[in-house]
C-alpha cells in the first residue's frame, strides 16, 4: 500500500524508499527502508499529511504520500531502523 | 605581543534546532545582515574573540538538512562550504538532542570534507523530560571531536561547571577543534571504484568528498568552479545510477552512526510525553485549526490596524509639534523649510511605520519560537500552492491589508526562495490602509448612497469588491509570476514539524529589532531622500510661481494662494505635462498633481485636492467633496468627478504602484532595484490599462 492510504493512528514501516524517483532529503531526513511511519493528521484541504516517521514529525505533501510504499506493521514486530 | 588570527567559522544544523539562539548567545548583539549576491537570502554574521585573542567572524548559515540542495538557500550552504577563496575554516555543528541521529549524518558528510568541526548538542534542557541519556565522554572519543551539550534556553552550567558559563566553554572547545586530526570517513563507503577513481590523482589536495560533490551537483556551480577543476567535467554523468549511489552512501552513513550512537544515546520512551503531538491535534483539526488560524490573524490584523495606530498618532503629533515649533522659531527661509517640511517630514515618513512593523514582527517571531508558523504552512499550504506561492505567505498577504511596508518584510519567514520573492512582488497589490482615504472621498463622490437587495449600501459593496479586486489581482500576479520565475528546484513538500515551545524574550526581542533597524537604516534612507525630493518640486518653481499678483492683480486668499503655488511649481507643471498621458483616462492635470504627490503616500491624494481646490483647511472634507462635486472641466465645462472618472479612478488607486515606501522596502529586501522597477512598471501599467478601458467604455 502507499503512504497515502495509511489511516490516523496506524503503524507501518517504509519500503523499497530506494527504488522512488524521490528526493534524496527524505532519506537523509530519516525516511528509509524499514522506518516505523505512524499518520498524525492530515491537512484541512487534503493535503499534505503530517507523520511521525522514526521518531520525527514531519508533514509531506501528495507527490511523496502517493509514492512511497509502507507495509502495515503487525501489533508484536517491533522493527527498529 | 601575539599577532591575532581572524579565523571564520560556519554555524550548520538542520532547520529549528535553536542555531540562532545560539549565534545570539555567542555574538550578542554584534551582528550583520547582509544579503548573498543575487538571492533574497540574508546573510548574518556575527563577530566574538576567543580567550587567546583569535577573532572568530561567525556566519550563521541558513538550516539545511544535506548538502544535496532541493532548494536555493541549500544550495547556498553546499557553496559556502566548497568555496575555496576566503572559505570557511571551521564549522560549529548545532544539532538537536531529539533528533541527534539525523543531525549526525550532516556532521558526518561535513566532516569528510576536511573541516575542523565542534559539535553542540542544543536543547539539554529538555533530555530529562524526554528520558534522554547521552554518554558525552564516549560520543567525544567515537567522533573523534569536541561535544559539549548546551541550552540556548539557560545560559548557566549545570553543577559541574559552576563560574564557568557553557558559551565560554563553547568558545575554549572552538580553539580545540582546531588542533584535532581530520578524520575522513567517506573512503570506507564503496564508492571506490566509481568514476571519481579517475580524477582523484588530478587533485590530491582535495578531500575526496569535496570531489564528489563537486562532481555530483555539478549543474549547481558556476564558470569558477568549472575553471578550477576541468576534469570534473569530463567524467560521465548518469544521473539514476548516481542517485544509487547516493542512496547508498546515506545507508551506509545511518549504518554507522547507529553503531556510534547505540553506545552513547538511549532514550527512554515511556517517560516521553508527546506534547506537541497532543496540541497539534487541535491545533491543526480540519475546523478548531482554521477557526484558530484565523483568530490568530485576525490579532494580527487587529493589531497592525488597530493598536498600532495609537502609537502612530503620537508620532504624527509628536512631529507636526515639532514642525510647527521649528517654523515659529527659527527664522522664515528656505532653510527652516527644508529642514522642517522636507527632512522632519521625510524622518516622520519612515517612522510612522515602525509601530506596525514592530507590532507585526512582535507576533511573527512569537508564532515562530512557539513552532506555530510550520503549522501555518501546514494548514494553508493546499490553498496557496496552486498560485505558487507558500503557505506562509498567508501573513503577508493578510498584513497587506493595513501596510505592505512591513507586511512585505515578514515574507523573510518563507523558506522557498522563489515563494518568498513571489509573495513580496504581489503584496503590494492588497488594499492598504492608505487607500481607504482615497476609495472613501471618490466613493462617496460618484457611488450613490442606495441600498440593493433591499439592505446591503451600494457604497459598501465598491469597497468590498475593491478589496477583492486587490485579492485576486495578487493570487492572479502570484500565478503569473509562478509560470515566468524559473525554478530549477522541483517542489517537494517536506516540512518538519517542530516541538512547540515556549518562547525566549530574548530571540523575540532581537527578531523585532533587526527588523525595525533594518528597515530604518535601510529602507529609510530612500525614503527620507525621496520625499526631499518631492517637496521641492512641490515648494519652487520657475520664477515668479509664489506670485500670484502677476498674472492676477487681485487680492487671494492664503488658500488660493496656495493653490496658485502648487499649480505653478514644478510638481504643477509635471502634473500639467502628464495630462496628455492621463486624458484618455478621464482626468485632468489637477488630478496629474495628486497622482504625483500619492506617491509619499496614496491618502496624500486627498489633502493635495484640498489644496489644489483652495479648500484651506485640509482636514475638510465636507468642503473638498462639494468643491469636487462642483468641479467642471475648464476646456468641456461638463463636471470632472463624473461615474466614469470615478471607477477610473477607483481602479487606478487599487493596481498602481504609487507608495514609494514600498519600493524602498522591495530594494532593501531584495538587494537590487530591478524588481521595484519591474512591480513599478507592471503595477502601474495594470492600472493604467484597467483605467482606460473602464473609462473609455463609460463615458
Amino acid at each position: 500500500m502507499k503512504l497515502k492510504d495509511l489511516k490516523p493512528n496506524q503503524k507501518a514501516v517504509i519500503i523499497n524508499c530506494q527504488e522512488k524517483a524521490l528526493p534524496l532529503k527524505l532519506m537523509e531526513m530519516g525516511c528509509v527502508d524499514g522506518v516505523e511511519v505512524t499518520l498524525l493528521n492530515k491537512a484541512p484541504f487534503g493535503s499534505p499529511l503530517y507523520f511521525i516517521i522514526g521518531g520525527t514529525r514531519i508533514a509531506l505533501g501528495k507527490e511523496i504520500v502517493n509514492e512511497l510504499d509502507v507495509e502495515l506493521l503487525e501489533h508484536e514486530k517491533e522493527p527498529k531502523a | 605581543m601575539k599577532k591575532n588570527r581572524k579565523l571564520k567559522i560556519a554555524l550548520i544544523g538542520n532547520p529549528n534546532t535553536g542555531k540562532t539562539s545560539l549565534f545570539n548567545k555567542l555574538t550578542g548583539l554584534h551582528k550583520k545582515i547582509g544579503n548573498y549576491p543575487g538571492i533574497t537570502v540574508h546573510r548574518v554574521s556575527g563577530h566574538f574573540t576567543l580567550d587567546d585573542g583569535t577573532e572568530i567572524e561567525l556566519i550563521d548559515l541558513p538550516g539545511t538538512y544535506s548538502l544535496h540542495p532541493t532548494s536555493k538557500d541549500e544550495e547556498l550552504v553546499l557553496k559556502e562550504l566548497l568555496r575555496n577563496r576566503e572559505g570557511i575554516d571551521g564549522i560549529l555543528m548545532v544539532a538537536d538532542v531529539n533528533n541527534l541521529k539525523r543531525n549526525l549524518i550532516l556532521l558526518h558528510e561535513i566532516q569528510d570534507l576536511g573541516f575542523p568541526v565542534m559539535l553542540a548538542i542544543n536543547m539539554c534542557d529538555e533530555m530529562k523530560k524526554k528520558g534522554i541519556k547521552i554518554d558525552v565522554d564516549k560520543l567525544r572519543e567515537l567522533l573523534q571531536i569536541p561535544v559539549i551539550l548546551v541550552s540556548a534556553k539557560k545560559s548557566k552550567a549545570d553543577g559541574q561547571h559552576q563560574g564557568k558559563g557553557r558559551i565560554h566553554q563553547m568558545k575554549e572547545m572552538i580553539a580545540d577543534m582546531f588542533k584535532a586530526p581530520s578524520r575522513k570517513y567517506f573512503e570506507t563507503y564503496g564508492l571506490t571504484g566509481t568514476s571519481i577513481d579517475f580524477i582523484k590523482p588530478d587533485y590530491p589536495d582535495v578531500p575526496i568528498y569535496k570531489l564528489w560533490l563537486l562532481y555530483t551537483e555539478q549543474d549547481k556551480f558556476g564558470k569558477e568552479i568549472k575553471e578550477q577543476y576541468p576534469k570534473i567535467y569530463e567524467l560521465p554523468f548518469d544521473r539514476s545510477t548516481l542517485k544509487r549511489l547516493l542512496q547508498k552512501e546515506v545507508i551506509k552513513r545511518y549504518r554507522d552512526i547507529n553503531r556510534i550512537l547505540k553506545d552513547t544515546y538511549r532514550i527512554d520512551k515511556t517517560e516521553a510525553t508527546g506534547l506537541t503531538e497532543r496540541i497539534d491535534r487541535i491545533l491543526l483539526h480540519k475546523v478548531w485549526g482554521i477557526l484558530i488560524f484565523l483568530f490568530i490573524m485576525f490579532l494580527v490584523f487587529q493589531a497592525i490596524f488597530t493598536w498600532a495606530s495609537i502609537p502612530m498618532d503620537w508620532i504624527d503629533q509628536f512631529f507636526s509639534q515639532t514642525n510647527a515649533y521649528l517654523k515659529t522659531h527659527l527664522p522664515n527661509n528656505q532653510l527652516t523649510d527644508l529642514l522642517t517640511d522636507g527632512i522632519l517630514s521625510g524622518i516622520a515618513g519612515v517612522l510612522i511605520f515602525v509601530p506596525q512593523i514592530t507590532l507585526l514582527f512582535l507576533f511573527i517571531a512569537l508564532l515562530e519560537e512557539m513552532g506555530y508558523m510550520s503549522r501555518i504552512v501546514f494548514l494553508m499550504d493546499r490553498l496557496m500552492q496552486p498560485f505558487g506561492l507558500s503557505g506562509k505567505s498567508v501573513v503577508p498577504l493578510l498584513s497587506g491589508t493595513a501596510c505592505a511596508v512591513p507586511a512585505i518584510m515578514s515574507a523573510r519567514t518563507i523558506e522557498n526562495d522563489k515563494e518568498r520573492l513571489i509573495s513580496m512582488l504581489v503584496t503590494p497589490f492588497i488594499t492598504c490602509s492608505a487607500r481607504l482615504p482615497v476609495y472613501t472621498i471618490i466613493i462617496a463622490l460618484v457611488i450613490p448612497s442606495k441600498d440593493v437587495a433591499g439592505f446591503i449600501n451600494l457604497q459598501g459593496l465598491v469597497l468590498l469588491a475593491l478589496y477583492l479586486l486587490g485579492f485576486a489581482a495578487a493570487l492572479m500576479s502570484a500565478f503569473v509570476l509562478s509560470k515566468m520565475i524559473k525554478s530549477k528546484y522541483k517542489r517537494y513538500f517536506i516540512l518538519e514539524m517542530p516541538e512547540y515551545k515556549a518562547p525566549i524574550a530574548k530571540n523575540v526581542l532581537i527578531t523585532v529589532w533587526d527588523h525595525v533597524k533594518a528597515f530604518v537604516f535601510g529602507a529609510g534612507k530612500i525614503i527620507v531622500a525621496f520625499s526631499i525630493i518631492l517637496w521641492f518640486l512641490a515648494t519652487h518653481g520657475p520664477a515668479g510661481f509664489d506670485n500670484p499678483s502677476f498674472d492676477k492683480p487681485f487680492q487671494l486668499s492664503s488658500s488660493e494662494q496656495a493653490a496658485y503655488k502648487l499649480e505653478h511649481s514644478y510638481l504643477g507643471k509635471m502634473g500639467k505635462t502628464i495630462e496628455p498621458v492621463i486624458k484618455p483616462l478621464g482626468y485632468d492635470w489637477k488630478i496629474g498633481i495628486a497622482l504625483l504627490t500619492s506617491f509619499a503616500a496614496r491618502e496624500v491624494f486627498v489633502s493635495t485636492l484640498s489644496t489644489i481646490y483652495s479648500v484651506g483647511n485640509t482636514d475638510d472634507e465636507q468642503l473638498l467633496r462639494e468643491r469636487m462635486a462642483n468641479e467642471k472641466s475648464q476646456i468641456t465645462g461638463t463636471y470632472t468627478f463624473t461615474l466614469a472618472v470615478g471607477i477610473s479612478l477607483l481602479l487606478f488607486y487599487a493596481f498602481a504602484m504609487q507608495c514609494f515606501s514600498t519600493l524602498a522596502t522591495l530594494r532593501n529586501e531584495t538587494k537590487t532595484w530591478k524588481w521595484p522597477v519591474i512591480v513599478f512598471f507592471y503595477m502601474t501599467g495594470l492600472a493604467y490599462l484597467s483605467a482606460f478601458v473602464a473609462y473609455q467604455l463609460m463615458s
